[in-house]
């Protein structure tokens, strides 16, 4: 799985457990992550590997069908707007 | 709603301080006649700290990101002064911060533009005073028209954002129109700041730099007056301060705003979360309703007043009563509506 660091261009903060982006070079725009989202923002945040952020969700919530296409998504969806840069 | 009002209503309910600002000098480059910062009855090296401890703005910094700050706005006196500026702004940035600074351009070259964006400022807000180097020296103290317009060209090829604060007063306003053809011109975003307040050492501004009635009258009448026909037909006199706004001077020093520098607490004596949750003083204001603001309830230019509480404080000591500039703001803005 590829590996991501968040793009120094943004900022954001955790706020009761979700997270707000403020994107002000990109796209202009600020961006709201739910709990699930806000983890793997976080965990990505500290350095941690795609893979090993995908087992920590896979041992913590029963695994559903969906939960692996999901993360794939989600991830696909924050690199489409540049917050996060794969850094393999 | 867009996700960012959203947010701004949530903080506001919460008291959140997503807003900060972080003075970390009040020495200055310049000498303006309307400044409000600096002590006019004593030298510059009379001041109790010239600059914010290092150790002490990181510290600072760490608690306003736990306490939910997002944007941080970094002030003075002129910031770029401070010799860590940059150690300032990479630890802000390690921190998630939207950082911008606020500066009146003049050491702003090329190199610390290009500097400050690395380390992790993202806007810029320079303040334009005039529009030639004589404008600058009768009102600044020195010139640093050149110097400003190097600084907001600097600051635009290195990325950051900028925006141009038009600084308006009674000696200037006339000159609106040439300081918008310049920043036209350099493709810059630009506001206009009408607000002369009287300075912290009590001595006064407003009556000789403020814009008069006649002035404001002008403005309304001319080819900007986008930027001065403020209406406030919710009749809403509250801003963000002590609930998604905080300001912390160079002494540690916490404020409901850095406009409005009511002492709530010494960040050398107790912490933020101490101070920003538990203050009187800071309770006191975010409690506030708007039968406390007893000179507006019967006010008849309410609909046209764009009031500010700090500016309110500043000119009356009375961060409730009604702010003398406003008032005849608002009065003009009626009388040309009518
Ligand atoms: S540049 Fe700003 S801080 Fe310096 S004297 Fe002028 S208004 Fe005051
Ligand atoms: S003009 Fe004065 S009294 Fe009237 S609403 Fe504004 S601040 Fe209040």
């Amino acid at each position: 799985m590829e590996n991501y660091t968040i793009n120094e261009l943004i900022s954001w903060r955790l706020i009761d457990g979700q997270i707000l982006i403020l994107d002000s070079h990109l796209n202009e725009s600020a961006h709201e992550l739910n709990e699930v989202g806000s983890y793997i923002f976080s965990s990505i945040s500290e350095g941690k590997k795609t893979s090993d952020i995908r087992d920590e969700l896979i041992a913590h919530y029963p695994k559903g069908p969906s939960l692996e296409e999901d993360i794939q998504s989600f991830l696909n969806k924050l690199k489409e707007l540049q917050l996060i840069i794969p850094s393999n | 709603m867009s996700v960012l009002t959203k947010k701004i209503s949530e903080a506001r309910a919460n008291n959140q301080p997503l807003f900060s600002t972080l003075e970390i000098t009040q020495s200055c480059n310049l000498r303006c006649k309307h400044c409000y910062n600096f002590d006019r009855r004593g030298e510059e090296s009379q001041l109790p700290q010239k600059f914010m401890k290092t150790s002490f703005a990181k510290d600072t910094l760490s608690q306003l990101a736990e306490l939910g700050a997002l944007s941080l706005n970094i002030t003075g006196g002129e910031p770029l002064l401070h010799p860590d500026l940059i150690e300032i702004v990479t630890f802000a940035k390690k921190n998630n911060f939207h950082i911008r600074v606020k500066t009146n351009g003049l050491l702003l070259t090329l190199g610390l533009a290009k500097s400050l964006f690395k380390a992790g400022v993202r806007e810029i807000d320079i303040s334009l005073y005039g529009t030639n180097e004589e404008e600058y020296l009768d009102f600044c103290g020195k010139g640093g028209f050149e110097k400003t317009i190097a600084a907001i060209k600097n600051a635009m090829i290195e990325n950051l954002k900028v925006n141009v604060s038009l600084i308006l007063h009674r000696k200037n306003y006339k000159k609106l129109g040439q300081m918008i053809k310049i920043c036209d011109e350099l493709g810059v975003f630009y506001n206009v700041s009408d607000e002369i307040t009287d300075r912290h050492d009590k001595t006064e501004t407003k009556s000789t730099l403020g814009l008069s009635e006649q002035n404001y009258t002008e403005l309304l009448n001319g080819p900007h007056a986008y930027f001065f026909s403020h209406e406030n037909p919710e009749k809403n006199l509250f801003c963000g301060c002590a609930k998604t706004v905080i300001g912390i001077n160079v002494h540690g020093h916490v404020f409901p705003c850095i406009g409005a520098p009511i002492f709530c607490g010494d960040l050398h004596q107790e912490s933020l979360k101490k101070i920003w949750h538990d203050s009187k003083e800071m309770n006191k204001i975010r409690n506030l309703t708007s039968q406390d603001l007893k000179d507006c309830s019967n006010c008849e230019v309410i609909e046209h007043c764009s009031r500010s509480s700090g500016s309110a404080l500043l000119n009356t000591g009375d961060y409730t009563a009604c702010d003398p500039q406003a008032l005849t703001y608002a009065k003009a803005r009626k009388i040309n509506k009518e």
